[in-house]
């Protein structure tokens, strides 16, 4: 009887352990690792409805799209032929322009038809032709989820991580040095007397780091709203196409589906695919691995090489405030202070290039597809021809 | 909390702002659309004297006003092909549901589904809908910005004082930093500020249905005019923009935002049970026995994962917020300016939403 009460206890506690080594880790769970935003999965919750996320859902508005095109160049002939028998020079050019509209229209259908068969997306091509993978590591895109998710990841990686993970130490030194700073020494027998606060000083690197933990909390907040940029556009953007092809179809909202169209063109496909050049760089810059460029290349001491290293690193030099070294420490805060604002400049710096970029793709696209009012920044026109007007 | 929030959205939904507009009846018979009919016969009107200018013109001896009388009397069937297509259009938007379409892409949140307290069923109720219920979604992020502003002085203080006769020293750790009040406040008013922007929009979606009306009926009727017709393209282009396009963009942008709202505060609900249930069986466990601690240690770093991703997603939500409230409204009147502009210019005299809206700001 007593074997059995002890095997039972033995039993009973080893279930435990055994379930929770077999429960896997929910790391994979996290909205900002990215796979689970644009795979549409968070704990078995969908952020948008499948039928949205799923291309296949498109497919029917694009044969809608194709019938309009069709019915409205069997109208055009319609026209034409009565410009004919009413020798009207006019509708007939009219009528043949729209022809060709059409005709471009339905162009602009099979690409597309054809784009998501191939590719699943044009995005694809565009991100695999303009990136250069300098790291074996980098992620392959095959999918426009994929490249969403690789330019996701390394938003994450550049932005939030380091952002959230030295906001975290400076408000762990911020504490410390509040607790030195704030130290009192009373001198008061008889409820009379003097205080002393020698240490107030340290306010002074106090403010520093109101600073800096301002730029870690931008660089948080600039990578959130970036990531979420991207999920918005991964998954309305793809409508405004359908939109500006079903446009397209009629002479008078022409103009408008090309922009509807343009939109697409410049942000679906060519800003995630410039960012996603700009994010690789920026990774391969300050990864220690890459020898031959960035900051942390060969022969370089003190790089700080990764987030972790950034925040750990501060923390340290911020730690000399113990040793009463304030200006070694006001030295080093300031050097790594700069690091922030390395990584929060380039990456912002790549994020207004990008959207320059794709804004200029935005005008040409606008204007090959006859919506004259998307004009664009004119920027390679500026600089191509910068005596003409 | 979240299924209360909803109802009481719902339940305080103002029905008046688009259910007494929207009706096949209520637009043929409207005040707007009731000139309609004017505007066919004006047309036909001046057909008549452009014939009758055409007839006379070779007795007049002035034989190249035929092309131009000829030339009026096209434009002015295009008119009349205008009004009934316009008129058609407009029954059309009444009489088409537009919610089970979009609800097959997921894009008709719970608040503005068919079974919410106020029937909606055209896309200007949806439009105006959506756009209300992101306020309140709005509203919510604020009340817990507030609440959450509260927490940098909720922190415990820890202190000591030796003190021996009034001779001492003293110090004090404060695990409150502030930096929620120094970092939030200016977000905090920049989204009261941008609120404003949305309390607009619902204004001028709630009356997109009459200046959908109101627009192109001037816009026709000044179309008859040969020398009103370019401002009646305007004004067409303008009441198809604001009142059937910006409508459009509206359901469809805020539709995506309000449906990941709630499926974001979902997975967040997800997260939470499962922290509930991790930390719960962690605690009970390294109570009951001391073996159970190697098994308890790893659930409670479960449960700091789970923290993390319920986090994630409070930060995700905040963002989405912030974008409905700063980028997609920029975005919806960047496409409807790109509309007017378009639609106006190909009808013969190009207009700008943004434009004339910069102006009267």
């Amino acid at each position: 009887m007593r074997k059995y009460a002890l095997l039972i206890i033995f039993v009973s506690a080893l279930l435990p352990v055994l379930h929770a080594s077999s429960v896997p880790f929910p790391s994979g769970q996290n909205i900002f690792d990215c796979t689970t935003l644009f795979t549409n999965n968070v704990n078995g919750n969908s952020l948008v409805s499948p039928a949205l996320a799923s291309y296949s859902s498109y497919t029917s508005l694009l044969k809608i799209s194709l019938l309009v095109a069709f019915a409205m160049i069997m109208l055009m002939g319609l026209v034409y032929v009565l410009g004919i028998a009413s020798k009207w020079d006019m509708l007939k050019k009219f009528a043949a322009n729209e022809y060709l509209e059409d005709f471009l229209s339905i162009i602009i259908i099979l690409i597309v038809i054809g784009g998501i068969a191939i590719f699943n997306s044009a995005s694809v091509t565009v991100a695999n032709t303009f990136t250069v993978n300098p790291s074996s590591s980098t992620t392959s895109i095959l999918t426009p989820a994929s490249l969403y998710t690789s330019l996701c990841s390394n938003m994450f990686s550049n932005m939030i991580e380091p952002g959230l993970l030295t906001e975290i130490w400076i408000e762990i030194n911020r504490i410390l040095i509040g607790l030195i700073g704030g130290l009192k020494i009373d001198l008061a027998p008889s409820n009379f007397g003097i205080i002393f606060v020698p240490l107030a000083g340290f306010s002074l690197v106090n403010q520093l780091l109101w600073i800096e933990g301002g730029a870690s909390f931008f660089m948080l907040s600039a990578g959130a709203m970036m990531i979420v940029l991207l999920f918005v556009i991964y998954y309305l953007f793809p409508l405004f196409l359908y939109l500006g092809i079903a446009l397209r179809a009629f002479p008078w909202t022409r103009a408008a589906g090309g922009a509807f169209i343009a939109l697409f063109v410049a942000f679906y496909i060519f800003f995630p695919a410039i960012m996603y050049q700009f994010s690789t760089s920026f990774s391969t810059f300050t990864n220690p691995s890459s020898s031959a460029v960035g900051l942390c290349s060969s022969g370089k001491t003190n790089c700080v090489s990764s987030p972790e290293s950034l925040a750990t690193s501060s923390f340290k030099a911020y730690l000399g405030v113990l040793n009463l070294d304030v200006g070694y420490t006001a030295y080093t805060n300031i050097y790594y202070f700069s690091y922030i604002f390395l990584y929060l400049a380039l990456n912002v710096f790549g994020l207004i290039l990008a959207l320059l970029i794709s804004y200029e793709v935005l005008g040409i696209v606008g204007r090959l597809l006859g919506a004259s009012s998307v004009k664009g920044s004119n920027m390679f026109k500026k600089i191509l021809s910068p005596n003409k007007p | 909390m979240r299924l209360y929030m909803m109802n009481a959205s719902v339940g305080n939904f103002p029905g008046f702002l688009f259910s007494a507009v929207c009706s096949l009846n209520n637009i043929l018979s409207s005040p707007y659309t009731f000139w309609f009919p004017i505007v066919v016969v004006v047309a036909i009107a001046v057909i008549l004297i452009a014939i009758l200018i055409g007839m006379l013109s070779p007795l007049l001896g002035r034989n190249n006003l035929v092309p131009w009388a000829r030339l009026k009397a096209y434009e002015e069937v295009a008119t009349i092909i205008f009004a009934i297509i316009f008129l058609s259009f407009s029954s059309m938007l009444c009489a088409i549901n537009p919610i089970p379409a979009l609800n097959s892409i997921g894009l008709v949140p719970t608040e503005c589904s068919s079974s919410s307290a106020v029937p909606i069923n055209n896309i200007w109720g949806i439009a105006v809908c959506n756009m209300y219920t992101f306020n309140t979604h709005v509203s919510e992020i604020l009340t817990a910005g507030y609440w959450l502003n509260f927490l940098s002085d909720v922190g415990p203080k820890f202190g000591f004082s030796p003190n021996f006769g009034g001779v001492g020293i003293s110090a004090s750790l404060s695990l409150s930093t502030g930096p929620e009040n120094l970092y939030l406040s200016p977000m905090y008013f920049l989204i009261i500020g941008e609120i404003m922007v949305s309390m607009l929009q619902v204004i001028l979606l709630s009356s997109a249905p009459i200046l959908f009306s109101f627009l192109i009926g001037i816009g026709l009727i000044a179309r008859s005019f040969g020398i009103t017709r370019t401002f009646g393209n305007a004004m067409i282009a303008l009441g198809i923009g604001i009142g059937f396009i910006y409508p459009l963009l509206v359901t469809i942008s805020y539709g995506f935002i309000n449906t990941t709202f709630t499926n974001v505060l979902n997975a967040a609900g997800t997260s939470f049970v499962n922290l509930f249930k991790d930390f719960t069986l962690s605690f009970l466990l390294s109570l009951v026995y001391p073996l159970f601690v190697s098994s308890s240690i790893y659930w409670a770093a479960v449960a700091v994962v789970q923290i993390w991703n319920i986090l994630s997603l409070l930060i995700f939500l905040a963002a989405i917020v912030v974008m409905g409230l700063v980028f997609i409204p920029m975005l919806n009147f960047m496409i409807l300016d790109a509309f007017v502009r378009d639609f106006s210019s190909s009808l013969g005299q190009q207009v700008s939403f943004l434009d004339m809206l910069i102006g009267v700001v």
